[in-house]
C-alpha cells in the first residue's frame, strides 16, 4: 500500500484520475492539489505506481462556537480538504475480515490521513479537531468513521465550492 | 489590558467543549485489522483492482 506526496514525477498519471466529482477531479489535476496555501496532497498508487487510486489533500483551520453573537475558537483542527477514489475503484476490492467488516479502499486511506493526522498532532502542531465539507455521498463513510455533525452552536468556515455539503467534525480526544 | 486572564477563560471554554468521545466498535476492530496486515494494490490490465492483505 503505497501513499506518496504529490510530486511532479506524477503529472502523467493525474489525467486519468476520474472520481466522478468534477470540482475533486480539477482539484487534483490543476495548480491546486500543489498550492501550499491550501493545503498539501497525498496519492494513493498501486503498487506499480502506474495508477492513482484516490488522493486526500490535508490543510488547517479551526472549530469555533458561537455565544452571545459572538465567535469563539474553541480548538484548532486539521482540515480534509478533499478525499476521493476514483470511481473505478470505489466499489470494488472489498475485504472482509473475520468478525465481518468490510474494508474498503476509502477505509485504508482514510487510515493513512488519520494517521497523518496523528504524527502532525504528536510531533508538530496542536490541534483538537479533524473537520471536512461532506458530499451527500460522503456523508454515510465519515458518519461510519465515527465523525459527526457539528453540534447547533458550532461552525466552521466554509469555502465557496463547499456551499451543499454537510459540516462534520471528529474530536481527536478519544477514548 | 490582563492577557492571562483572556487566555485563561478561553481555555475553560474549550475543556468544556472538547470533552471526550468513545471510538466505536466497528472503527476499533477495522484498524485493528488494517494494523496487523501488510496490503498489497493492484490494477490488472483488465482495469480491477485487486487488493491483497497478510498478516504481518
Amino acid at each position: 500500500m503505497i501513499f506518496e506526496k504529490l510530486v511532479p514525477e506524477f503529472d502523467a498519471l493525474l489525467k486519468a484520475f476520474d472520481s466522478g466529482n468534477s470540482y475533486l477531479d480539477q482539484f487534483l489535476k490543476g495548480r491546486m492539489a500543489y498550492d501550499g496555501s491550501i493545503g498539501k496532497t497525498y496519492l494513493f498508487l498501486s503498487d506499480d505506481k502506474k495508477h492513482i487510486i484516490g488522493y486526500y489533500n490535508i490543510g488547517v483551520g479551526s472549530v469555533e462556537i458561537i455565544e452571545d453573537n459572538m465567535r469563539k475558537k474553541i480548538g484548532g483542527a486539521i482540515h480534509i480538504n478533499c478525499f476521493a477514489i476514483d470511481k473505478k475503484y470505489q466499489d470494488q476490492s472489498v475485504l472482509t475480515t473475520a468478525d465481518g467488516e468490510n474494508i474498503h479502499l476509502s477505509d485504508l486511506m482514510l487510515f493513512d490521513c488519520m494517521n497523518r493526522i496523528k504524527y502532525l498532532r504528536e510531533n508538530h502542531i496542536g490541534v483538537a479537531f479533524v473537520t471536512l465539507n461532506a458530499t451527500k455521498e460522503g456523508e454515510y463513510f465519515y458518519g461510519h468513521n465515527d465523525f459527526e455533525y457539528l453540534e447547533g452552536d458550532m461552525d466552521f468556515s466554509l469555502e465557496d465550492n463547499d456551499v451543499e455539503c454537510t459540516k462534520m467534525y471528529l474530536p481527536l480526544d478519544i477514548e | 489590558m490582563n492577557f492571562a486572564k483572556a487566555v485563561d477563560k478561553s481555555f475553560v471554554v474549550s475543556k468544556n467543549i472538547i470533552r471526550k468521545k468513545s471510538e466505536s466498535e466497528s472503527t476499533k476492530r477495522k484498524r485493528a485489522f488494517i494494523c496487523s496486515h501488510n496490503f498489497s494494490v493492484n490494477v490488472t490490465p483488465a482495469g480491477k483492482c485487486i487488493i491483497s492483505a497478510t498478516k504481518r
